[in-house]
């Protein structure tokens, strides 16, 4: 965006709504902010109406606040949870049909680098479990089959939230939810194997209760995307009204998890990702 | 001769509106009446608008959909009306002359003054019922606001009997398998989770049924009321005194600044960090009380309580 | 590739000098694209349209598109076309018969979205059972999609359409899609001759700043713009958003009939205006019932042709005041249902005149013969 552009028409000073004044003076257009700015400055992300302790909407804030340049960046979106936050994201943003969001994205992102050859726009894709490994994988793989320089972000809460609480394809075996009354019967789809096969340069999982490492996780996948090829981030955002715990729950629930090897945080460069990522980090070691 | 009632029920998501509705329904078709009760809500989400409309007669009901006009109009939370989640706009648009509002309030409480004429013109009556006061006083959970509310509502008029409402809360909650959403099956679960048995719930909450219809009571118009609901609207404020909210709250003398909860938080702008003296700060009106603050505070410095808004 | 130089439309589409090409509709698809300035262009295979979009592939190589790719199906291929809409550039797609359905969501969606698309369908029949033959029946199931709907009677047609497409979708106040609408094989697949603009002229190039709707480019100022949002029952707002939202849709097709008027001619063209008989006919049926016009001259028998160019939005008042004075309307088409019948019958006064046929289908020709003796009927 142009930084010119970030300012109120003249004569309109007194007549925008507090929060677009806000996101004006004090928003993170420019600024470089991370998650270690938040509650210093206005959000990109504005009141919600996701349930109260919902991990998913931590997720999506967490993200928005990790991008690295959201004056330049465009998310495509998916129904679902997620897509109730959207509306109210300070960025621009589509809400595609559900499962096609990857292949919005690939021609938003062709068409933004036709028109802005000299400058970056990231597309990014956050989207659901059931709209990336359901409803959309084929969009989503054919994406990455064709090497579309966009971040593909999964929110994972195991399930249909939105529609209220299906088994979804990221679902675990056994689990018994809507749609799945004796248990589900096959195991969660491997998402992130996917991704790395298919050819994406990085591929992290991680957990909102984490918020530095998925900071981390999302800036990469975007760096990455911009220059090398598709990036994956999944993030497991466990879901109390539709699994039935205590937000506060979620946090233990993904300690165990990691631990018993159910859900586990990783990361996954190609030596093209790899040899970029020490560049721009200017580290020896990836690892923090 | 048709004698058909019809009640609009106003609230937001998790307050148990469409419940209450459904307990109403169910009452009065075991009282032998006729009743159609409709869910009314887009994204089933909390805090979105949720409203559910009861239509209660001696002959057979056809009509789907909203209650357009309704006899009855029962406002769970104030942002019904002052933020508009509502799917009627102006809020009362549609109440029959001589028709009842019921409200979820402490005290009396301002209504907008274009609002109070109307309703005057349409000789409405007023009533108030702080069912969330009376739901944590009984029952020690404010998810029994909404059968509260339902107390008020009998309180002003005899929709249904007692023993129907008894053997509706039976049944709603008894354990027999209720098609549910997710979302509400889960409130259930929390509902039921206060309670060591069913029948605990059925009388507790009858308990605050009847609590509600002893403590309803009429808001009625005077000169003073009007008076203090301009002054209000002219200094900007809102009106209508809502029922006690749950928040987060920072003790600042045990807050270290470490930041855990505004990195916590869903939802957005909730915890403000003030750089100069380390210390987080809960923006009370946008917190929906979820607790995850309160778990990774290493400190306990941050707390849930109710407040008044 | 040769240089090409932007002039005005008006000029290159009614006043430069063409030149005249023996070609096949999917030759005549490549030559129209060529000159439509178009940025970018989406494939994915299907009979009878899949030679199209090679030739539209070959002028990409050659640098006359600035990017193309096949897709994986027709529903991500018309995804991305959308993605690409929003993102501000010209994008030009085609599909028929099972890819029509295939990619089905995605028309009242681009409608809604304001993406002034222009996508060609060369129809085929609809499975089961499979046929890779001409049918019109996909137009039935569009035509409440919200999209205009041009209906090419052969390549002069489809050439001139094409480009026109685009310059109407993309005024302002219209900016909906445009299927253009050709049968296949017995265009796509026939050679004749078409007269084509010069080579080395183009349209202009689209603004996207022009369109009513806002880019998706973030040069505009941080507010929250999603598209397209979600108008449901939220709050009482979005029941009102929701309805108009709708109504703009139908309306902006309304809005289209000046620029169809300027660039088309008119939503129909008449010729033997009067008749007692008035056929009315889209796409081929129009050029079977020419033959059957001129065979039945020759019997004596006067009939009239009214040639349906445009579908959506519909030829209401002239449809009405060009048959109120015929005594038989024959409305001959290329599938079972009778779509166009219908919509005709849904808008005349005394419409037991309209014949609801002849009708072939499933790839069928429709011998003029056909047509010649149901005027000979209607004539006794």
């Amino acid at each position: 965006m142009k930084k010119e552009l970030l300012r109120i028409s003249p004569g309109f000073e007194d007549v925008m709504p507090l929060e677009y004044k806000e996101l004006i003076e004090n928003g993170p257009y420019f600024k470089g902010y991370g998650v270690n700015d938040l509650g210093t400055y206005k959000e990109i992300l504005e009141e919600h109406p996701l349930c109260a302790g919902c991990g998913l909407a931590l997720a999506l804030r967490l993200t928005l606040a990790s991008l690295p340049n959201p004056e330049d960046t465009i998310v495509v979106g998916s129904t679902g949870c997620n897509s109730l936050g959207f509306p109210q994201a300070a960025l621009q943003n589509i809400h595609s049909l559900f499962g096609n969001q990857n292949a919005v994205a690939s021609g938003l992102k062709r068409a933004l680098s036709l028109r802005f050859p000299d400058k970056t726009k990231d597309v990014v894709v956050i989207a659901g479990d059931g709209a990336t490994a359901d409803i959309g994988l084929d969009i989503t793989m054919h994406s990455w089959f064709r090497r579309e320089n966009i971040t593909t972000i999964m929110l994972d809460n195991e399930a249909y939230a939105n529609t209220g609480g299906q088994e979804s394809g990221m679902s675990s075996k056994g689990t018994v939810l809507n749609m799945a009354p004796t248990g589900k019967k096959f195991p969660k789809i491997p998402v992130p194997e996917l991704a790395r096969v298919s050819g994406c340069d990085y591929v992290a999982v991680v957990s909102p209760y984490a918020p530095k490492k998925l900071e981390r996780a999302v800036r990469r996948a975007i760096l990455v995307a911009r220059e090398v090829g598709p990036t994956y981030v999944q993030i497991f955002c466990p879901c109390p009204t539709n699994y039935k715990f205590k937000p506060m729950e979620a946090l233990d629930i993904v300690k165990v998890k990691e631990v018993d090897g159910s859900y586990v945080s990783k990361e996954y460069f190609s030596p093209e990702a790899e040899e970029l990522i020490k560049r721009l980090e200017g580290k020896k070691d990836k690892k923090e | 001769m048709e004698e058909r009632f019809s009640i609009r029920m106003s609230g937001l998501g998790g307050q148990g509106v469409v419940t209450a509705a459904h307990l109403i329904g169910m009452a009065a078709s075991r009282d032998g009446k006729e009743t159609a009760v409709n869910p009314f809500f887009g994204a089933e989400k909390r805090l979105a608008p949720a409203e559910s409309y009861v239509r209660i007669s001696n002959m057979p009901i056809h009509e789907r959909g909203e209650v357009l006009y309704p006899d009855i109009i029962v406002i769970f939370h104030s942002h019904v009306v002052n933020m508009g989640k509502s799917y009627t706009m102006p809020f009362y648009d549609g109440l029959r002359p001589g028709g009842i509002v019921l409200i979820n309030a402490e005290g009396p409480h301002d209504i907008l003054p274009d609002d109070m004429l109307g309703l005057k013109k349409l000789n409405a009556r007023i009533f108030y019922v702080p069912a969330t006061k009376i739901a944590l006083d009984l029952a020690d959970t404010d998810l029994s606001s909404n059968l509260a509310m339902i107390g008020g509502l009998l309180g002003v008029k005899e929709l249904v009997s007692q023993e129907a409402i008894r053997a509706a809360i039976q049944e709603r909650f008894g354990g027999a398998k209720f098609i549910a959403s997710g979302t509400t099956a889960a409130l259930d679960d929390v509902l039921k989770s206060k309670f060591s048995k069913i029948s605990q719930l059925v009388e507790k909450n009858m308990e605050v049924i009847v609590a509600a219809m002893k403590q309803v009571k009429e808001f009625l118009y005077d000169e003073e009321s009007l008076r203090i609901a301009a002054a209000k609207q002219q200094n900007g404020g809102t009106t209508m005194k809502a029922a006690l909210i749950p928040s987060a709250r920072v003790n600042q003398e045990l807050c270290i600044g470490c930041k855990r909860c505004l990195m916590t938080c869903p939802d957005p702008n909730v915890i403000m960090y003030h750089k100069a003296i380390k210390k987080a700060e809960v923006v009370e009106i946008r917190c929906k009380a979820c607790g995850l603050c309160v778990a990774v505070c290493p400190k306990e410095a941050i707390k849930i309580d109710y407040y008044d808004n | 590739m040769i240089e090409q130089k932007v002039v005005d439309p008006h000029f290159m589409l009614f006043e430069a000098k063409r030149e005249k090409k023996f070609i096949t509709g999917s030759e005549v698809v490549k030559e129209a694209i060529k000159r439509a300035n178009v940025d970018m262009a989406i494939s994915y295979p299907i009979t009878p349209q899949s030679e199209s979009m090679h030739l539209v592939g070959d002028i990409y190589a050659e640098g006359y598109l600035k990017d193309y790719y096949r897709g994986e199906n027709e529903f991500a291929v018309m995804s991305a076309a959308s993605g690409a809409a929003m993102g501000g550039v010209r994008v030009f797609t085609a599909t028929g018969g099972p890819g029509t359905m295939r990619a089905f969501e995605m028309f009242p969606t681009w409608s809604g979205s304001r993406l002034p698309i222009v996508c060609a369908f060369m129809t085929r029949g609809i499975n089961s059972p499979l046929t890779i033959q001409p049918d019109t029946i996909e137009m039935s199931f569009l035509l409440d999609t919200g999209m205009l709907m041009f209906h090419a009677e052969a390549g002069q047609d489809l050439f001139d359409m094409l480009l026109k497409a685009f310059i109407i979708a993309e005024k302002t106040e219209v900016h909906v899609p445009i299927g253009v609408f050709i049968d296949g094989f017995f265009v796509t697949h026939t050679r004749e001759s078409i007269e084509i603009t010069p080579e080395d002229m183009k349209l202009p190039a689209y603004d996207p700043y022009s369109a009513p709707v806002p880019v998706m480019d973030m040069e505009n100022v941080p507010i929250r713009q999603i598209r397209d949002p979600f108008v449901m029952k939220s709050n009482f707002v979005s029941y009102a958003a929701h309805a108009s939202w709708q109504q703009e849709i139908q309306a902006a097709a309304e809005r289209s009939r000046k620029y169809i008027h300027q660039y088309l001619g008119g939503l129909v063209e008449v010729e033997n205006e009067g008749a007692d008989i008035m056929i009315v006919a889209s796409g081929t049926a129009v050029s079977q019932s020419r033959e059957a016009v001129a065979m039945a001259k020759k019997e004596g028998i006067n009939v009239g042709l009214i040639k349906v160019k445009v579908v959506r939005p519909f030829p209401t008042e002239e449809i009405r005041s060009l048959t109120k004075n015929a005594k038989a309307v024959i409305v001959p088409e290329f599938n079972i249902v009778g779509w166009l019948c219908r919509e005709i019958k849904t808008r005349i006064d005394n419409n037991e005149k309209v014949m609801g046929g002849p009708r072939v289908y499933g790839g069928m020709t429709m011998p003029p013969e056909l047509i010649l003796a149901e005027i000979r009927r209607c004539a006794k």
